[in-house]
């Protein structure tokens, strides 16, 4: 996952989830490109029904393109559309930068959840007075997530394969056990915390672990109860939801999956939209979806476009772009994707709506010989922020005005490795590469800035980059949703580098605040005005940090072991 | 000026160790050796059912018949008491006061026990089985503990809950408000777990706390209790072997009188295996001062905040011992400072736990003997402590001066005796020399009492006496003064245990 990917994990107020998901990149396609997230942004033409079932046929002409006509249904077969793979055309490859952290904690109003498998609990820290409460939830649990707002968590118990929904209040803790008909190892909320996805993710099964519902999905409906077993294509990657919430998409290697959870009444068959116009180039690809749930879009490796496909009709059109895209992300209207030429030295701007079927609404930019391979576009969709990952590349940033496709480049001081916007869109957080060697024996001044963790904070009004380089690897990253605020984390256990970093995103001010031991994630309390950062340790330990940047940091260990004192 | 008394502040703060029983109490190993009670040395009878005891300072004796056989004794704490164990079996409480010795109630007990483990204040023991426990019985439980109220009469036996280990020591902490009632909580430690009962609600269930995850193997062995106050909040640190951190346990939720209310636990970062700990409520709030022998320094912890600033001492320390003084930039301010040393080496180092954190290793300040430490006793009452630094050397330790003052002895030491309020200090060598040393002016008075290699010095601290006790088939005993040891013939008794037999 990249480091824009990260970011949408992180941010609160991020109001499309993938959680617990890692979300499916093109990795094969020889250049690589962060997935996107689902964006909140321009609604765009009304939903349409993107959970309608297929329809039922006699002859092939009754089914759309690339669908026959078989034993009375439509069948998806694919067209010839799709070009064979381009390998010579992707080009080296970016890296990416992994973020993915599994067992995050949940942060609910006041308080910090954190799943405790060995003892079989949950531990709740508040945030302010540090009171911890243990409760019993069921065997193993793993995934916990916040309903939001609201000091409710949900908790897959990994190994009784129950969901047990655990509300923290005055008057006392309360747990509700559902019962879950599979084995499952990941756990999504959508939006509004009324409905739980429980599915299981194969990139993190454990040796021998229970594999068998590698296609199903249980859809908990967390008020009344009910479970609705859904198969779903191959192997989900993620689970988003359209923006009003009401759709679930599940994006598997068949296609994305289409739920609507309020309409279930028992077990079903979802129905799962192929995403490439090949039947068997289902897999490996990098899809982004608009809020909402109308199209899909993705790329695949060597693929000299992107397919486009309108989820409701269910036929995906390859629209070709004279060249492999290294990325295709969302622009905040929620219809255009953006997808980067490389090799061409171009953007495409593609209407996901009209791309298939009018190539001429395609808008190309020229990047004028600039060697850029991804993009960020940043929340107001007036500046896209342009970079490449590849090694050796000239450090720097270009800004794109996509208004008037003004291009302003912006030096570097070291190669980047990710770029992340904080959700005003007006500073870029840009994750640096490092060279081979210590820092602290460099013999010249560039070697000491080239063997240097770092990043660079870029307010993207005026230009200014401040390079700030780090003991060690930054990663954590989060944005205060309602602040110029972030924290990032540096951890090197080796060299006993363990802190977390406050970013004041206004005047750049940057100050470490140290910790007890490795770090591990973070998270905000906006409401008691804290941050948090779980460490590394036998028995568990969360720090909590003013937002402030005044006061003092405060530190609970061992908070596991609370669950044996009986 | 006259030094402030220390010891009334490090006990009320916070320490309760395994280890604190006064040396002057201490139990002999051999109980024919004989205690040594505030008035009085008392020598339990075995075989005869009895207690024999002398007044010192009237020489006056006199034997006590026990209704059961006596297998251990254990002095209180305040030397006003005897608590018998036998084999009824049972537990024979005696009480002493100056000129009277009388049997106060008895406790008939079901289990076997070999340990007793006063309260501070004395009133309240608890026994368990402990290492010392003499298998009278073809089987004993060593989880099972009896807890006596020595004022009323009253016990309970019960057996605490187990985790596949016993009670290794028993700590009994200071009586205190403790989750919205007083309380007077006991920890029993055990390796991987501690079991934390009330004196005050000795029927309520003990509340474990498990000290390591179910699935870890390593023996986290807690050693040492010390209590502080957290947020207002009663607190226990608990240092542990084979852990780095401090379990700090607090009680901030109040909790009904009859039960045994549940701490939080959290974990204090100790350093690397720290050695001791003590707790000081500093100006800034309580902080933990736990000794790091790896680097070799001190630990300041805040556990509010789980901060841990580390210090390096630069001389190899294990112990600390805190103290008050007054403060060498306003002497009318008192101060917390503290001494930290390791035994087998030279060096000890004062600390100014005030201004450390602050000034860090600039508020330590180095001082080398002149021989490795083999133990040292502070000398209650006062800003100063004893170290051994030889078989022939001691050397003692001004905390205000910052000196450290060398005593060449003539022999082998044998014996040493600490005055309850410090302001003596009595030794026995090997040579037979009986030695009284005032600790303010180091100036010291001796005589010479020829007994036997193993015979015990006892100090009888209210009746101003020293008894050398000879173990024995009959005990033959030497009395002498505490002072002028050079003007005092040593008053002789042989055959103690046969006072009375003709009569009888």
């Amino acid at each position: 996952m990249t480091l824009r990917a990260q970011l949408g994990l992180l941010a609160l107020g991020f109001a499309l989830a993938a959680c617990g998901a890692a979300a499916e990149d093109a990795g094969a396609a020889g250049a690589d490109e962060e997935p996107s997230n689902f964006r909140d942004g321009g609604a765009g033409e009304g939903p349409q029904e993107p959970g309608a079932r297929a329809e039922a046929c006699a002859f092939d002409d009754d089914c759309a393109d690339g669908y026959v006509c078989f034993g009375g249904q439509c069948i998806f077969q694919g067209t010839d559309a799709l070009p064979p793979p381009d390998g010579a055309d992707a080009g080296p490859r970016e890296e990416e930068v992994d973020f993915v952290q599994y067992g995050r904690p949940a942060a609910g109003r006041a308080q910090v959840f954190v799943a405790s498998p060995q003892t079989d609990s949950v531990v709740r820290i508040h945030a302010e007075t540090l009171a911890i409460g243990v409760i019993e939830v069921g065997d193993e649990p793993t995934e916990l997530y916040a309903v939001p707002g609201e000091d409710t968590v949900v908790v897959l118990n990994h190994t009784s394969d129950e969901l047990a929904i655990v509300t923290a209040e005055d008057t006392g803790d309360s747990v509700r056990l559902i019962a879950l008909p599979y084995h499952f190892n990941a756990l999504t909320l959508d939006p509004a915390g009324r409905f739980a996805f429980c599915w299981f993710d194969l990139s993190r099964a454990l040796p021998g672990e229970d594999g068998s519902a590698v296609q199903d999905v249980a859809v908990v409906d967390l008020a009344g109860g009910a479970v609705s077993p859904v198969a779903v294509g191959f192997r989900p990657r993620r689970v988003g939801f359209t923006a009003d919430g009401r759709i679930a998409l599940v994006v598997t290697e068949d296609g994305v999956s289409v739920i609507d959870p309020a309409a279930l009444d028992g077990p079903t068959a979802a129905r799962t939209v192929p995403v490439a116009p090949d039947v068997f180039r289902q897999a490996d690809r990098e899809v982004i979806l608009s809020p909402d749930g109308a199209f899909a879009a993705s790329r695949g490796p060597g693929e000299p476009g992107v397919t486009l496909v309108e989820l409701a009709e269910g036929v995906p059109r390859f629209v070709p772009l004279g060249a492999v895209p290294t990325d295709l992300d969302l622009l905040p209207d929620g219809r255009t994707a953006l997808a980067v030429l490389r090799s061409i030295g171009q953007l495409a701007l593609v209407p996901m709506d009209t791309a298939a079927a009018d190539p001429e609404t395609i808008r190309f930019v020229d990047l004028a010989g600039r060697q850029v391979g991804a993009a960020v576009a940043d929340a107001a969709g007036e500046v896209a922020v342009l970079y490449t990952t590849v090694a050796g590349a000239p450090p720097r940033l270009t800004l794109l005005d996509l208004t008037t496709e003004a291009l302003v480049d912006l030096p570097l001081r070291k190669g980047v490795r990710g770029v992340a916007l904080d959700p005003s869109g007006g500073v870029a957080f840009v994750l640096h590469d490092k060279a081979e060697g210590d820092p602290a024996a460099a013999p010249t001044e560039a070697d000491l800035i080239a063997r240097s963790d770092g990043y660079s904070l870029v307010d993207l009004r005026t230009g200014f980059v401040k390079l700030q380089t780090t003991p060690a690897e930054p990663f954590g990253l989060v944005f205060a949703p309602d602040r110029p605020l972030a924290m990032v984390l540096l951890a090197d256990p080796a060299r006993r580098v363990a802190s977390v970093q406050r970013i004041d995103l206004a005047a750049f001010d940057v100050r470490d605040r140290p910790l007890g031991s490795t770090p591990e994630a973070a998270g905000l309390l906006p409401a008691v005005e804290r941050a948090f950062v779980t460490q590394t340790h036998p028995e568990g330990r969360i720090s909590f940090i003013p937002l402030d940047g005044e006061g003092r940091v405060e530190t609970v260990s061992g908070y596991t072991l609370n669950g044996r004192i009986e | 000026m006259r030094p402030a008394p220390i010891l009334a502040w490090v006990l009320t703060l916070a320490v309760t160790s395994a280890c604190d029983r006064s040396a002057t109490f201490e139990r002999p190993l051999d109980p024919s050796a004989g205690y040594a009670l505030a008035h009085h040395a008392a020598w339990l009878l075995r075989g005869q059912h009895a207690l024999a005891t002398l007044q010192p300072a009237t020489m006056v004796q006199s034997r006590l018949a026990l209704p059961a056989e006596p297998v251990q004794a254990f002095v209180s704490p305040a030397g006003d008491g005897l608590l018998i164990i036998d084999d009824g079996p049972g537990a024979q409480w005696v009480r002493f006061e100056a000129n009277r010795v009388e049997l106060g109630p008895r406790f008939a007990l079901t289990g076997t026990y070999g340990e007793a483990w006063f309260a501070p204040e004395g009133d309240r023991v608890v026994l368990s089985l402990g290492a010392g426990g003499a298998l009278s019985a073809p089987i004993a439980n060593p989880n099972q503990i009896a807890l006596l109220d020595l004022d009323r009469g009253t016990h309970v036996e019960r057996t605490l809950r187990s985790f596949g280990d016993r009670p290794r020591a028993i700590v009994v902490g200071p009586r205190a408000s403790v989750a919205g009632a007083e309380r007077q909580l006991v920890w029993a430690l055990a390796d991987r777990y501690m079991a934390v009962f009330d004196l005050l609600a000795p029927e309520a269930r003990e509340v474990v706390v498990h000290l390591t995850l179910a699935t870890d193997t390593r023996t986290v062995q807690p050693r040492q209790v010390v209590v502080g106050e957290v947020d207002g909040a009663y607190t226990a640190f608990v240092r542990a072997d084979a852990a780095d951190d401090i379990f700090a346990l607090s009680f901030p939720e109040a909790s009904p009188a009859d039960e045994v209310p549940k701490p939080y636990l959290n974990q204090l970062p100790g350093g690397q295996r720290p050695s001791d700990e003590v707790a000081v409520a500093l100006a800034e709030g309580t902080r933990v001062f736990a000794v790091e022998p790896s680097l070799p320094g001190l630990s300041i912890i805040d556990p509010v905040t789980g901060a841990r600033l580390a210090v390096s001492a630069e001389l190899p320390v294990q112990h600390i011992l805190a103290f008050e003084a007054p403060r060498p930039d306003d002497e009318a301010a008192i101060g917390h400072f503290a001494l930290l040393w390791r035994t087998g080496s030279a060096g000890v180092v004062f600390a100014d736990l005030d201004r450390i954190e602050e000034r860090r290793g600039r508020a330590l300040t180095p001082l080398v003997l002149g021989g490795a430490i083999a133990a040292l006793d502070p000398l209650p009452g006062r800003r100063m402590a004893l170290a051994r630094t030889s078989n022939q050397q001691l050397t003692v330790l001004d905390f205000d001066a910052r000196t450290a003052t060398p005593l060449d002895l003539s022999a082998d030491l044998l014996d040493v005796l600490i005055d309850p309020t410090g302001a003596r200090i009595y030794l026995r060598l090997a040579d037979a020399a009986v030695i009284s040393l005032d600790a303010d002016t180091l100036t010291a008075t001796s005589t010479e009492v020829l007994v036997g290699y193993e015979s015990r010095l006892l100090l009888v601290p209210e009746a101003g006496r020293l008894v050398l006790s000879e173990p024995g088939d009959t005990i033959d005993v030497a009395v002498l003064p505490v002072t002028d040891l050079d003007e005092a013939t040593p008053i002789v008794r042989h055959g103690l245990l046969l006072e009375g037999v003709l009569d009888r």
